[in-house]
Protein backbone atom coordinates (compact mmCIF):
# COMPACT_ATOMS: atom_id res chain seq x y z
CA UNK A 1 0.00 0.00 0.00
CA UNK A 2 1.59 3.94 -0.91
CA UNK A 3 1.71 5.90 1.21
CA UNK A 4 0.89 8.48 -1.01
CA UNK A 5 -2.30 10.89 0.19
CA UNK A 6 -4.77 10.41 -1.89
CA UNK A 7 -6.89 13.76 -2.56
CA UNK A 8 -10.55 13.85 -2.39
CA UNK A 9 -10.98 14.59 -5.84
CA UNK A 10 -8.55 11.70 -7.07
CA UNK A 11 -10.38 9.58 -5.43
CA UNK A 12 -13.94 10.50 -6.64
CA UNK A 13 -11.85 10.89 -10.23
CA UNK A 14 -10.59 7.36 -10.34
CA UNK A 15 -13.35 5.33 -8.13
CA UNK A 16 -16.58 7.33 -8.45
CA UNK A 17 -18.07 5.85 -11.49
CA UNK A 18 -17.19 2.16 -10.24
CA UNK A 19 -19.18 3.50 -6.80
CA UNK A 20 -21.59 4.13 -8.91
CA UNK A 21 -22.24 1.02 -10.70
CA UNK A 22 -22.03 -0.86 -7.60
CA UNK A 23 -24.67 1.39 -6.16
CA UNK A 24 -27.13 0.82 -9.08
CA UNK A 25 -26.58 -2.74 -8.47
CA UNK A 26 -27.41 -2.54 -4.63
CA UNK A 27 -30.88 0.55 -5.55
CA UNK A 28 -31.45 -1.28 -9.05
CA UNK A 29 -31.38 2.25 -10.41
CA UNK A 30 -28.89 4.73 -11.75
CA UNK A 31 -30.53 8.23 -10.18
CA UNK A 32 -30.62 6.54 -7.19
CA UNK A 33 -27.20 5.73 -7.58
CA UNK A 34 -26.27 9.13 -7.93
CA UNK A 35 -28.07 10.54 -4.98
CA UNK A 36 -26.55 7.68 -2.33
CA UNK A 37 -22.74 8.26 -3.89
CA UNK A 38 -23.30 12.03 -3.53
CA UNK A 39 -24.30 11.74 -0.60
CA UNK A 40 -21.85 9.33 0.96
CA UNK A 41 -19.09 11.16 -0.64
CA UNK A 42 -20.41 14.31 0.92
CA UNK A 43 -19.70 12.16 4.42
CA UNK A 44 -16.64 11.26 3.38
CA UNK A 45 -15.61 14.83 2.01
CA UNK A 46 -16.02 16.16 5.88
CA UNK A 47 -13.09 13.58 7.08
CA UNK A 48 -11.51 12.66 4.29
CA UNK A 49 -8.55 13.59 5.62
CA UNK A 50 -8.61 10.69 8.50
CA UNK A 51 -10.75 8.19 5.96
CA UNK A 52 -7.80 8.38 3.23
CA UNK A 53 -5.33 7.98 6.24
CA UNK A 54 -6.87 5.05 8.50
CA UNK A 55 -9.24 3.73 6.41
CA UNK A 56 -9.43 1.77 3.22
CA UNK A 57 -11.62 4.94 1.15
CA UNK A 58 -12.86 1.82 -0.98
CA UNK A 59 -14.29 -0.36 2.16
CA UNK A 60 -15.33 3.04 3.89
CA UNK A 61 -17.43 4.18 0.81
CA UNK A 62 -18.98 0.84 0.05
CA UNK A 63 -19.94 0.44 3.85
CA UNK A 64 -21.58 3.92 3.65
CA UNK A 65 -23.66 3.40 0.03
CA UNK A 66 -24.81 -0.36 2.02
CA UNK A 67 -26.17 0.75 5.05
CA UNK A 68 -27.68 3.63 2.77
CA UNK A 69 -29.46 1.59 0.27
CA UNK A 70 -30.57 -0.44 3.27
CA UNK A 71 -32.63 2.77 4.49
CA UNK A 72 -33.00 5.16 1.55
CA UNK A 73 -36.06 6.53 0.79
CA UNK A 74 -37.11 9.39 -1.84
CA UNK A 75 -40.58 10.23 -2.45
CA UNK A 76 -40.02 11.28 -5.86
CA UNK A 77 -36.92 9.83 -7.35
CA UNK A 78 -37.59 6.34 -6.11
CA UNK A 79 -40.27 5.17 -8.62
CA UNK A 80 -38.47 6.41 -11.53
CA UNK A 81 -37.85 4.38 -14.21
CA UNK A 82 -35.92 5.27 -17.75
CA UNK A 83 -37.41 4.46 -20.39
CA UNK A 84 -35.13 2.70 -22.86
CA UNK A 85 -32.43 3.79 -19.69
CA UNK A 86 -29.14 1.93 -18.44
CA UNK A 87 -31.40 -1.26 -17.20
CA UNK A 88 -32.30 -2.67 -20.79
CA UNK A 89 -30.61 -6.19 -21.32
CA UNK A 90 -28.37 -5.75 -24.31
CA UNK A 91 -29.65 -8.12 -27.22
CA UNK A 92 -27.29 -10.76 -28.80
CA UNK A 93 -27.85 -12.85 -31.45
CA UNK A 94 -28.90 -16.22 -29.39
CA UNK A 95 -32.21 -17.14 -27.96
CA UNK A 96 -32.80 -13.38 -26.78
CA UNK A 97 -36.71 -14.18 -25.70
CA UNK A 98 -35.77 -16.78 -23.65
CA UNK A 99 -32.50 -15.52 -22.20
CA UNK A 100 -33.56 -12.08 -21.78
CA UNK A 101 -36.74 -13.08 -20.02
CA UNK A 102 -34.41 -14.99 -17.33
CA UNK A 103 -32.00 -12.26 -16.67
CA UNK A 104 -34.81 -10.17 -15.99
CA UNK A 105 -36.27 -12.47 -13.90
CA UNK A 106 -33.08 -12.95 -11.87
CA UNK A 107 -32.29 -8.97 -11.39
CA UNK A 108 -35.82 -8.97 -10.27
CA UNK A 109 -35.33 -11.48 -7.80
CA UNK A 110 -32.15 -9.83 -6.46
CA UNK A 111 -33.77 -6.82 -6.19
CA UNK A 112 -36.45 -8.43 -4.11
CA UNK A 113 -33.68 -10.04 -1.23
CA UNK A 114 -32.79 -8.46 1.61
CA UNK A 115 -30.51 -5.48 1.99
CA UNK A 116 -27.91 -7.23 3.12
CA UNK A 117 -28.24 -10.54 0.96
CA UNK A 118 -28.32 -8.37 -2.03
CA UNK A 119 -24.97 -6.68 -0.61
CA UNK A 120 -23.28 -9.39 -0.18
CA UNK A 121 -24.45 -10.54 -3.66
CA UNK A 122 -22.86 -7.79 -5.43
CA UNK A 123 -19.96 -7.52 -3.40
CA UNK A 124 -19.32 -11.36 -4.32
CA UNK A 125 -20.50 -11.76 -7.87
CA UNK A 126 -19.91 -8.14 -9.58
CA UNK A 127 -17.21 -6.51 -7.06
CA UNK A 128 -15.81 -9.96 -6.60
CA UNK A 129 -14.29 -9.22 -3.22
CA UNK A 130 -13.16 -12.07 -0.85
CA UNK A 131 -15.63 -12.70 1.58
CA UNK A 132 -13.03 -11.36 4.69
CA UNK A 133 -12.97 -7.90 2.63
CA UNK A 134 -17.16 -8.05 2.25
CA UNK A 135 -17.22 -8.59 6.24
CA UNK A 136 -15.15 -5.45 6.42
CA UNK A 137 -17.56 -3.60 4.50
CA UNK A 138 -20.32 -5.10 6.25
CA UNK A 139 -19.00 -4.92 10.14
CA UNK A 140 -19.99 -8.49 10.21
CA UNK A 141 -18.31 -12.05 10.73
CA UNK A 142 -17.23 -13.89 7.15
CA UNK A 143 -19.14 -16.17 8.38
CA UNK A 144 -22.15 -14.39 8.09
CA UNK A 145 -21.34 -13.11 4.97
CA UNK A 146 -21.53 -16.88 3.83
CA UNK A 147 -24.48 -17.39 4.96
CA UNK A 148 -25.97 -14.27 3.95
CA UNK A 149 -24.66 -15.63 0.46
CA UNK A 150 -26.26 -19.04 1.00
CA UNK A 151 -29.86 -17.97 1.61
CA UNK A 152 -30.00 -15.88 -0.99
CA UNK A 153 -28.15 -17.95 -3.62
CA UNK A 154 -31.10 -20.83 -2.35
CA UNK A 155 -33.88 -19.08 -2.98
CA UNK A 156 -32.99 -17.35 -6.34
CA UNK A 157 -32.12 -21.56 -6.77
CA UNK A 158 -35.89 -22.31 -6.35
CA UNK A 159 -36.88 -19.89 -8.64
CA UNK A 160 -34.64 -21.27 -11.53
CA UNK A 161 -34.38 -24.93 -10.50
CA UNK A 162 -33.37 -25.77 -14.99
CA UNK A 163 -29.68 -24.33 -13.56
CA UNK A 164 -29.47 -27.66 -12.01
CA UNK B 1 -17.15 -22.79 7.88
CA UNK B 2 -13.85 -22.44 7.50
CA UNK B 3 -13.60 -18.35 8.00
CA UNK B 4 -10.05 -17.80 7.54
CA UNK B 5 -9.05 -15.90 4.24
CA UNK B 6 -5.92 -18.00 3.12
CA UNK B 7 -7.70 -18.01 -0.32
CA UNK B 8 -8.22 -14.03 -0.06
CA UNK B 9 -5.35 -13.77 -2.77
CA UNK B 10 -6.91 -16.45 -5.59
CA UNK B 11 -9.20 -14.27 -7.13
CA UNK B 12 -9.48 -14.76 -10.75
CA UNK B 13 -11.90 -12.11 -11.63
CA UNK B 14 -13.73 -14.54 -13.20
CA UNK B 15 -17.09 -14.24 -11.59
CA UNK B 16 -19.06 -17.17 -9.03
CA UNK B 17 -16.74 -19.87 -11.01
CA UNK B 18 -13.77 -19.24 -9.15
CA UNK B 19 -15.00 -17.56 -6.07
CA UNK B 20 -12.90 -19.66 -3.26
CA UNK B 21 -15.88 -19.98 -0.88
CA UNK B 22 -18.18 -21.51 -3.37
CA UNK B 23 -20.88 -23.88 -1.96
CA UNK B 24 -20.50 -27.06 -4.03
CA UNK B 25 -21.17 -27.92 -7.96
CA UNK B 26 -25.04 -27.53 -7.55
CA UNK B 27 -24.63 -23.89 -6.51
CA UNK B 28 -22.28 -22.95 -9.58
CA UNK B 29 -24.45 -22.24 -12.45
CA UNK B 30 -26.76 -20.12 -10.32
CA UNK B 31 -23.22 -17.95 -9.11
CA UNK B 32 -22.78 -18.03 -12.59
CA UNK B 33 -26.05 -16.77 -13.66
CA UNK B 34 -25.69 -14.39 -11.04
CA UNK B 35 -22.68 -12.53 -12.23
CA UNK B 36 -23.77 -12.88 -15.46
CA UNK B 37 -26.67 -11.08 -14.43
CA UNK B 38 -25.13 -8.17 -12.37
CA UNK B 39 -22.50 -7.59 -15.27
CA UNK B 40 -24.89 -7.45 -18.23
CA UNK B 41 -26.69 -4.15 -16.72
CA UNK B 42 -25.51 -1.37 -18.76
CA UNK B 43 -24.67 1.55 -16.95
CA UNK B 44 -25.17 5.34 -18.34
CA UNK B 45 -22.66 7.92 -18.26
CA UNK B 46 -21.96 9.96 -15.49
CA UNK B 47 -20.56 13.51 -14.74
CA UNK B 48 -18.48 12.81 -12.06
CA UNK B 49 -16.95 16.39 -11.64
CA UNK B 50 -20.45 17.69 -11.01
CA UNK B 51 -21.44 15.16 -8.45
CA UNK B 52 -18.22 15.62 -7.07
CA UNK B 53 -19.00 19.40 -6.73
CA UNK B 54 -22.50 18.57 -5.47
CA UNK B 55 -21.31 16.18 -2.85
CA UNK B 56 -18.74 19.62 -1.73
CA UNK B 57 -21.04 21.62 -1.70
CA UNK B 58 -23.72 19.37 0.68
CA UNK B 59 -20.81 18.71 2.75
CA UNK B 60 -20.05 22.16 3.39
CA UNK B 61 -23.85 22.75 3.99
CA UNK B 62 -24.16 20.22 6.38
CA UNK B 63 -21.64 21.72 8.32
CA UNK B 64 -23.01 25.46 8.17
CA UNK B 65 -26.43 23.97 9.04
CA UNK B 66 -25.03 22.33 12.63
CA UNK B 67 -22.88 25.63 13.49
CA UNK B 68 -26.40 27.74 12.65
CA UNK B 69 -28.77 24.82 14.97
CA UNK B 70 -27.21 25.28 17.79
CA UNK B 71 -29.05 28.91 18.15
CA UNK B 72 -32.25 27.20 16.67
CA UNK B 73 -35.40 27.86 19.39
CA UNK B 74 -38.42 25.18 19.34
CA UNK B 75 -40.07 27.40 17.03
CA UNK B 76 -38.45 27.33 14.11
CA UNK B 77 -37.67 24.48 11.77
CA UNK B 78 -37.94 23.02 8.38
CA UNK B 79 -39.77 19.94 7.70
CA UNK B 80 -37.28 17.11 7.60
CA UNK B 81 -38.57 15.87 4.71
CA UNK B 82 -38.23 19.10 2.64
CA UNK B 83 -34.33 18.80 3.64
CA UNK B 84 -33.13 15.07 2.31
CA UNK B 85 -35.66 14.42 -0.41
CA UNK B 86 -34.57 14.63 -3.79
CA UNK B 87 -36.30 17.16 -6.19
CA UNK B 88 -38.36 15.49 -8.76
CA UNK B 89 -37.44 14.10 -11.71
CA UNK B 90 -37.99 16.60 -14.22
CA UNK B 91 -37.66 15.55 -17.74
CA UNK B 92 -36.76 18.12 -19.89
CA UNK B 93 -34.72 18.26 -23.47
CA UNK B 94 -32.55 20.81 -24.13
CA UNK B 95 -34.45 23.10 -26.66
CA UNK B 96 -33.03 24.37 -29.96
CA UNK B 97 -31.52 27.72 -30.51
CA UNK B 98 -33.93 30.46 -32.07
CA UNK B 99 -37.10 29.08 -30.20
CA UNK B 100 -37.50 32.40 -28.74
CA UNK B 101 -36.48 34.91 -31.26
CA UNK B 102 -38.47 38.02 -31.54
CA UNK B 103 -40.09 37.81 -28.12
CA UNK B 104 -38.56 41.51 -27.57
CA UNK B 105 -41.83 44.24 -27.67
CA UNK B 106 -41.33 47.56 -28.04
CA UNK B 107 -41.16 48.45 -24.14
CA UNK B 108 -38.00 46.50 -23.51
CA UNK B 109 -38.89 45.61 -19.89
CA UNK B 110 -41.95 43.36 -20.80
CA UNK B 111 -42.20 40.28 -22.61
CA UNK B 112 -43.93 39.88 -25.21
CA UNK B 113 -47.65 38.79 -24.18
CA UNK B 114 -48.03 35.27 -24.22
CA UNK B 115 -51.36 33.80 -26.02
CA UNK B 116 -52.04 30.54 -24.67
CA UNK B 117 -52.83 29.42 -20.79
CA UNK B 118 -50.43 29.43 -17.86
CA UNK B 119 -48.89 26.54 -17.00
CA UNK B 120 -51.19 26.13 -13.70
CA UNK B 121 -54.33 28.33 -13.23
CA UNK B 122 -53.63 32.21 -14.13
CA UNK B 123 -55.02 34.52 -12.41
CA UNK B 124 -56.64 38.06 -13.82
CA UNK B 125 -57.08 39.60 -11.02
CA UNK B 126 -53.84 40.16 -9.36
CA UNK B 127 -51.22 43.25 -10.33
CA UNK B 128 -48.35 40.96 -12.34
CA UNK B 129 -44.91 41.16 -10.97
CA UNK B 130 -44.26 44.12 -14.23
CA UNK B 131 -47.20 46.39 -12.34
CA UNK B 132 -46.33 45.58 -8.67
CA UNK B 133 -43.35 43.71 -7.94
CA UNK B 134 -43.97 43.66 -4.24
CA UNK B 135 -46.27 41.03 -4.17
CA UNK B 136 -43.78 38.45 -5.14
CA UNK B 137 -43.35 36.00 -2.73
CA UNK B 138 -46.18 37.67 -0.45
CA UNK B 139 -48.83 35.32 -1.31
CA UNK B 140 -48.22 31.37 -0.93
CA UNK B 141 -50.61 30.72 -3.20
CA UNK B 142 -49.32 32.85 -6.09
CA UNK B 143 -46.52 32.99 -8.71
CA UNK B 144 -45.78 36.48 -10.27
CA UNK B 145 -44.38 34.62 -13.76
CA UNK B 146 -44.68 31.65 -16.26
CA UNK B 147 -42.01 29.77 -18.76
CA UNK B 148 -42.51 28.92 -21.96
CA UNK B 149 -42.30 25.07 -21.75
CA UNK B 150 -43.20 24.61 -25.42
CA UNK B 151 -40.82 27.14 -26.09
CA UNK B 152 -37.67 25.34 -24.03
CA UNK B 153 -39.63 21.91 -25.18
CA UNK B 154 -39.82 21.19 -21.43
CA UNK B 155 -40.58 18.01 -19.91
CA UNK B 156 -41.17 18.75 -16.84
CA UNK B 157 -41.47 21.46 -14.01
CA UNK B 158 -41.53 22.51 -10.28
CA UNK B 159 -43.17 25.66 -9.03
CA UNK B 160 -42.50 27.00 -5.53
CA UNK B 161 -44.15 29.74 -3.55
CA UNK B 162 -42.41 30.32 -0.68
CA UNK B 163 -41.93 33.04 2.10
CA UNK B 164 -40.19 36.10 0.19
CA UNK B 165 -39.74 33.92 -3.21
CA UNK B 166 -40.90 32.21 -5.88
CA UNK B 167 -39.18 29.45 -7.69
CA UNK B 168 -39.70 27.10 -10.82
CA UNK B 169 -37.18 24.04 -11.47
CA UNK B 170 -36.79 23.10 -15.09
CA UNK B 171 -35.53 19.37 -16.17
CA UNK B 172 -34.24 18.63 -19.20
CA UNK B 173 -34.28 15.07 -21.36
CA UNK B 174 -35.72 11.85 -20.58
CA UNK B 175 -34.75 8.32 -19.89
CA UNK B 176 -30.92 8.42 -19.75
CA UNK B 177 -30.64 11.77 -20.94
CA UNK B 178 -32.59 12.91 -17.94
CA UNK B 179 -31.40 16.16 -16.23
CA UNK B 180 -33.47 17.17 -13.17
CA UNK B 181 -32.78 20.59 -12.29
CA UNK B 182 -31.21 21.22 -15.47
CA UNK B 183 -32.00 24.92 -14.94
CA UNK B 184 -33.79 27.28 -11.55
CA UNK B 185 -34.81 30.34 -11.27
CA UNK B 186 -35.64 32.09 -8.23
CA UNK B 187 -36.86 35.96 -7.76
CA UNK B 188 -37.59 38.17 -4.85
CA UNK B 189 -37.34 41.22 -3.67
CA UNK B 190 -34.04 40.86 -1.94
CA UNK B 191 -30.76 39.32 -2.37
CA UNK B 192 -31.86 37.15 1.49
CA UNK B 193 -35.17 36.25 -0.37
CA UNK B 194 -32.87 34.80 -3.34
CA UNK B 195 -31.04 32.95 -0.85
CA UNK B 196 -33.67 32.21 0.73
CA UNK B 197 -35.18 30.42 -2.15
CA UNK B 198 -32.66 28.62 -3.23
CA UNK B 199 -31.25 27.52 0.32
CA UNK B 200 -35.08 26.35 0.99
CA UNK B 201 -35.03 23.97 -2.73
CA UNK B 202 -35.12 20.15 -1.77
CA UNK B 203 -31.70 19.80 -2.01
CA UNK B 204 -30.56 23.33 -0.81
CA UNK B 205 -28.97 25.09 -2.70
CA UNK B 206 -27.09 28.78 -1.89
CA UNK B 207 -26.33 31.85 -2.89
CA UNK B 208 -22.80 32.71 -4.66
CA UNK B 209 -21.63 35.72 -3.10
CA UNK B 210 -20.62 38.18 -5.82
CA UNK B 211 -17.45 37.96 -6.85
CA UNK B 212 -16.40 34.49 -5.49
CA UNK B 213 -16.39 31.26 -7.60
CA UNK B 214 -16.50 32.60 -11.00
CA UNK B 215 -14.34 32.16 -13.70
CA UNK B 216 -13.12 35.12 -15.60
CA UNK B 217 -15.44 38.55 -14.86
CA UNK B 218 -18.78 38.90 -14.90
CA UNK B 219 -19.96 39.16 -18.30
CA UNK B 220 -22.62 42.14 -19.33
CA UNK B 221 -26.23 40.74 -20.89
CA UNK B 222 -29.23 41.67 -21.13
CA UNK B 223 -32.20 39.80 -20.42
CA UNK B 224 -35.74 41.00 -21.89
CA UNK B 225 -33.92 44.62 -22.40
CA UNK B 226 -32.78 44.77 -18.93
CA UNK B 227 -29.04 44.66 -18.02
CA UNK B 228 -27.85 41.35 -16.39
CA UNK B 229 -25.05 39.89 -15.58
CA UNK B 230 -23.99 36.12 -16.65
CA UNK B 231 -20.87 34.19 -14.83
CA UNK B 232 -19.33 30.68 -15.07
CA UNK B 233 -18.73 29.19 -11.83
CA UNK B 234 -16.03 27.48 -11.08
CA UNK B 235 -14.96 24.33 -8.86
CA UNK B 236 -15.62 25.32 -5.02
CA UNK B 237 -12.24 25.88 -3.55
CA UNK B 238 -11.85 23.68 0.15
CA UNK B 239 -12.54 26.52 2.09
CA UNK B 240 -15.27 25.21 4.85
CA UNK B 241 -15.27 29.09 6.26
CA UNK B 242 -16.79 30.19 2.66
CA UNK B 243 -20.69 31.29 2.90
CA UNK B 244 -22.38 29.21 0.73
CA UNK B 245 -21.62 26.98 -2.10
CA UNK B 246 -24.15 26.29 -5.18
CA UNK B 247 -25.17 22.31 -4.78
CA UNK B 248 -25.09 22.62 -8.49
CA UNK B 249 -24.81 25.08 -11.46
CA UNK B 250 -22.38 26.27 -13.71
CA UNK B 251 -23.93 29.23 -15.09
CA UNK B 252 -25.13 31.62 -13.32
CA UNK B 253 -27.37 34.93 -14.18
CA UNK B 254 -28.63 37.78 -12.16
CA UNK B 255 -31.23 40.43 -13.07
CA UNK B 256 -33.99 42.91 -12.34
CA UNK B 257 -36.83 42.24 -14.83
CA UNK B 258 -38.41 45.27 -13.01
CA UNK B 259 -37.46 47.61 -10.74
CA UNK B 260 -37.31 46.22 -6.98
CA UNK B 261 -37.98 42.74 -8.59
CA UNK B 262 -34.18 40.20 -8.23
CA UNK B 263 -34.49 37.27 -10.52
CA UNK B 264 -31.00 34.62 -10.18
CA UNK B 265 -31.05 31.77 -12.41
CA UNK B 266 -29.02 29.00 -12.54
CA UNK B 267 -28.10 26.37 -15.33
CA UNK B 268 -26.65 22.86 -13.87
CA UNK B 269 -24.34 22.31 -16.69
CA UNK B 270 -21.32 24.40 -18.63
CA UNK B 271 -24.05 25.73 -21.37
CA UNK B 272 -24.11 29.61 -21.64
CA UNK B 273 -26.49 29.61 -24.53
CA UNK B 274 -29.29 27.82 -22.07
CA UNK B 275 -28.97 30.10 -19.27
CA UNK B 276 -29.57 32.77 -21.94
CA UNK B 277 -32.74 30.65 -23.81
CA UNK B 278 -34.32 30.15 -20.67
CA UNK B 279 -34.33 33.59 -19.21
CA UNK B 280 -35.84 35.02 -22.53
CA UNK B 281 -38.46 31.99 -22.10
CA UNK B 282 -39.48 33.91 -18.99
CA UNK B 283 -43.27 35.38 -18.88
CA UNK B 284 -43.58 38.22 -16.13
CA UNK B 285 -46.73 39.45 -17.59
CA UNK B 286 -49.12 37.02 -15.70
CA UNK B 287 -49.99 35.58 -12.21
CA UNK B 288 -50.68 31.88 -11.95
CA UNK B 289 -51.57 30.48 -8.27
CA UNK B 290 -49.23 27.64 -6.90
CA UNK B 291 -52.29 24.81 -5.93
CA UNK B 292 -52.27 21.16 -5.19
CA UNK B 293 -54.88 18.67 -5.11
CA UNK B 294 -55.80 18.72 -1.86
CA UNK B 295 -57.22 19.59 1.31
CA UNK B 296 -56.49 19.40 4.47
CA UNK B 297 -59.23 19.30 7.61
CA UNK B 298 -58.02 18.48 10.29
CA UNK B 299 -55.64 20.95 11.35
CA UNK B 300 -55.96 23.21 13.82
CA UNK B 301 -57.54 26.27 13.06
CA UNK B 302 -54.50 28.40 13.17
CA UNK B 303 -53.02 26.54 10.71
CA UNK B 304 -51.56 28.32 7.39
CA UNK B 305 -49.85 27.35 4.48
CA UNK B 306 -46.13 28.72 4.26
CA UNK B 307 -44.94 26.87 1.09
CA UNK B 308 -46.55 25.87 -1.95
CA UNK B 309 -44.56 23.39 -4.30
CA UNK B 310 -45.95 21.58 -7.35
CA UNK B 311 -44.28 19.63 -9.51
CA UNK B 312 -46.05 18.60 -13.07
CA UNK B 313 -44.89 16.33 -16.43
CA UNK B 314 -45.02 17.26 -19.48
CA UNK B 315 -45.68 15.41 -22.90
CA UNK B 316 -43.36 17.18 -25.07
CA UNK B 317 -45.03 16.01 -28.05
CA UNK B 318 -48.54 16.89 -27.02
CA UNK B 319 -47.91 19.80 -24.36
CA UNK B 320 -50.40 17.91 -21.64
CA UNK B 321 -49.48 18.31 -18.51
CA UNK B 322 -49.60 15.51 -15.81
CA UNK B 323 -49.58 16.20 -12.06
CA UNK B 324 -46.62 14.84 -10.34
CA UNK B 325 -46.37 15.01 -7.21
CA UNK B 326 -47.11 18.00 -4.49
CA UNK B 327 -45.49 19.30 -1.16
CA UNK B 328 -47.59 21.59 1.32
CA UNK B 329 -45.88 23.15 4.35
CA UNK B 330 -48.37 24.15 7.36
CA UNK B 331 -47.95 25.67 10.36
CA UNK B 332 -50.51 24.84 12.58
CA UNK B 333 -49.52 27.66 14.98
CA UNK B 334 -49.05 27.87 18.77
CA UNK B 335 -45.89 27.52 18.19
CA UNK B 336 -45.67 23.91 16.60
CA UNK B 337 -43.41 23.21 13.96
CA UNK B 338 -43.77 23.31 10.45
CA UNK B 339 -46.05 20.09 9.25
CA UNK B 340 -44.78 18.91 5.51
CA UNK B 341 -47.47 16.99 3.18
CA UNK B 342 -45.97 15.19 0.52
CA UNK B 343 -48.57 13.67 -1.79
CA UNK B 344 -48.24 11.65 -5.53
CA UNK B 345 -50.51 9.61 -7.18
CA UNK B 346 -50.02 6.42 -6.29
CA UNK B 347 -47.52 4.05 -8.70
CA UNK B 348 -46.11 1.32 -8.30
CA UNK B 349 -43.01 1.17 -6.20
CA UNK B 350 -40.17 -1.10 -6.17
CA UNK B 351 -39.68 -4.03 -4.10
CA UNK B 352 -36.61 -2.71 -2.05
CA UNK B 353 -38.87 0.52 -1.05
CA UNK B 354 -42.32 -1.40 -0.28
CA UNK B 355 -39.64 -3.60 2.34
CA UNK B 356 -39.57 -0.50 4.14
CA UNK B 357 -43.43 -0.24 4.73
CA UNK B 358 -44.65 -1.83 7.72
CA UNK B 359 -47.95 -1.21 8.91
CA UNK B 360 -48.11 -0.20 12.26
CA UNK B 361 -50.89 2.46 11.94
CA UNK B 362 -54.62 3.47 10.54
CA UNK B 363 -55.22 6.83 9.25
CA UNK B 364 -58.56 7.27 8.24
CA UNK B 365 -59.41 3.42 7.05
CA UNK B 366 -55.41 3.56 5.14
CA UNK B 367 -52.87 1.65 6.36
CA UNK B 368 -49.95 3.52 7.45
CA UNK B 369 -46.16 3.27 8.90
CA UNK B 370 -44.82 5.11 11.10
CA UNK B 371 -40.90 5.71 10.20
CA UNK B 372 -38.50 7.25 12.90
CA UNK B 373 -35.47 7.90 10.28
CA UNK B 374 -34.51 7.80 6.65
CA UNK B 375 -37.13 9.73 6.49
CA UNK B 376 -39.06 10.23 10.05
CA UNK B 377 -42.83 10.62 9.60
CA UNK B 378 -46.36 9.40 8.53
CA UNK B 379 -45.61 6.94 5.17
CA UNK B 380 -49.22 6.05 3.65
CA UNK B 381 -48.77 3.85 0.45
CA UNK B 382 -52.52 4.63 -0.37
CA UNK B 383 -54.98 6.81 0.36
CA UNK B 384 -57.57 6.79 -1.43
CA UNK B 385 -55.40 7.32 -5.05
CA UNK B 386 -52.54 9.36 -3.68
CA UNK B 387 -49.20 8.45 -1.88
CA UNK B 388 -49.01 10.36 1.39
CA UNK B 389 -45.88 11.57 3.50
CA UNK B 390 -46.36 13.27 6.50
CA UNK B 391 -43.74 14.73 8.65
CA UNK B 392 -42.18 17.31 10.62
CA UNK B 393 -39.31 18.33 13.22
CA UNK B 394 -40.43 16.85 16.43
CA UNK B 395 -43.76 15.23 15.04
CA UNK B 396 -45.71 12.99 17.22
CA UNK B 397 -47.02 9.95 15.65
CA UNK B 398 -49.69 11.16 17.01
CA UNK B 399 -49.92 14.53 16.03
CA UNK B 400 -48.92 13.04 12.15
CA UNK B 401 -52.12 10.68 12.08
CA UNK B 402 -54.35 13.59 13.34
CA UNK B 403 -53.29 16.14 10.90
CA UNK B 404 -53.42 13.73 7.88
CA UNK B 405 -56.63 11.97 8.87
CA UNK B 406 -58.41 14.78 7.37
CA UNK B 407 -56.53 14.61 4.24
CA UNK B 408 -59.14 14.78 1.06
CA UNK B 409 -58.10 14.21 -2.19
CA UNK B 410 -59.28 17.40 -4.24
CA UNK B 411 -59.87 18.23 -7.46
CA UNK B 412 -59.20 16.02 -10.87
CA UNK B 413 -55.45 15.45 -11.12
CA UNK B 414 -55.02 15.80 -14.42
CA UNK B 415 -56.71 19.57 -13.97
CA UNK B 416 -55.12 22.25 -12.35
CA UNK B 417 -58.13 24.15 -12.61
CA UNK B 418 -60.19 21.98 -10.35
CA UNK B 419 -57.67 22.45 -7.66
CA UNK B 420 -59.03 24.71 -4.51
CA UNK B 421 -57.45 27.12 -3.69
CA UNK B 422 -57.59 26.87 -0.12
CA UNK B 423 -56.27 23.26 1.23
CA UNK B 424 -57.22 24.03 4.71
CA UNK B 425 -60.54 24.59 4.36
Amino acid sequence: MTDEPVTFEAYVATRGPALIRFASRLTGSQHRAEDLVQDALAKAYQRWDSIQRKDQPDVYLRRMLVNAARSWWRPRTNREVPVGGPFTDKADARDVGKESAERDEMWRLIGTLPPRQRAVLVLRYYEDLDDSTIAAILDCSPVTVRTHAMRAIDMLRRHFETER
Amino acid sequence: MNDTDSDAGNHTGNGAGSHPDSHPDSHTGIELKIAEVLRARPDAPVHMDALRARAVAKSRRTRLTRRAATGVGVGLAFAVTAAVVAAPRLVLPHQSGSAVAGRQSGNPALSVRHQGPTTLPGVNTEPTALEDPSGVGADRGLLHFDVDLAALHATAVEWTSGFGYERVDLGAGSGNTAEYHAVTLVVGRSATAINRGFAEAADGQGSVPAGQLAQGSPEAVTVGGQPATLQRLGAPPRDHRQFFVPGRGYWVLRWQPVAGLQAELRVNRDDRKRALDTAAALLFDRVQRCLSPVRLTSLPATAAVSRCDTALTRNAASGGLTWSSSYVWVEPGQAANTVTFYLSPVTQRAAHDLAQFHADVTVAGHQGSWRTADPAGLWILKFGPYEVFTAGKGLTRSQAVQFTQGLIPAGDPARPDTWPVDNLH
